[in-house]
């Protein structure tokens, strides 16, 4: 009968590290284009206004 | 106008509905990924045991061996041979070990992001909901003031 010697059968590899996009950076260009979409209505709203108040002061 | 508000109001709904299913199945995948690191580590903890008995049955076997004819007790060159077994077996669990923690640390990040990209998803398609009805008032508002025409 032989030793039995032992011999180094394990070694560590890479775990594999998965990338995920979380979407918060797209959420807030959404929210930033909202933001936009509500500056120019404003001043839509505010230029009409002016419009027909100086119609009417005229 | 009527209908106006009421494309708008769906299509809120349907916003609101799809980042609810967004975040539904970002959290399927969180636990997937969950159930996929127990698993990884119940597969580690039985290589581990595997590679102890292995140890074990080959350190029994040499014990037998040696002690054939002489005294292994006081024998240093036996002591000797036995404590580097041990040694390589034990580099072999401690690396079983590591890659066992490296990988549970990795997929517990990876749930994490899952389960906050759903959070954003369902977050952001409220944002997009209210938006919707926000300009759906807009407009509607201006349809009136132009008598329903525009």
């Amino acid at each position: 009968m032989a030793v039995i010697r032992q011999k180094t059968q394990v070694f560590n590899k890479p775990v594999g590290v998965r990338r995920i996009n979380t979407g918060e950076a797209e959420m807030w260009e959404q929210i930033s284009q909202q933001a936009d979409q509500l500056t120019a209505r404003a001043f839509e709203a505010a230029a009409n206004n002016a419009r027909t108040v100086g119609e009417e002061t005229a | 106008m009527i209908f106006q508000l009421l494309s708008g109001f769906m299509s809120a709904k349907a916003s609101r509905e799809a980042g609810r299913a967004r975040q539904d199945a970002a959290n399927m995948d969180a636990f997937n990924t969950e159930t996929e690191r127990e698993q990884g580590e119940v597969f580690a903890m039985q290589q581990a045991a595997a590679r102890r008995a292995e140890f074990d049955s080959a350190t029994e076997a040499n014990i037998a061996m040696f002690s054939v004819g002489r005294d292994i007790g006081s024998d240093r060159s036996v002591e000797a041979f036995l404590n580097k077994q041990k040694e390589i077996a034990a580099t072999d669990l401690g690396r079983l070990d590591n890659q066992r923690r490296a990988e549970a640390s990795a997929r517990t990040r990876e749930a994490m992001a899952l389960r906050r990209g759903g959070r954003v998803a369902r977050r952001a398609s409220l944002l997009k909901a209210t938006g919707t009805i926000f300009n759906t008032f807009s407009d509607a508002s201006k349809t009136a003031a132009n008598g329903g025409t525009r």
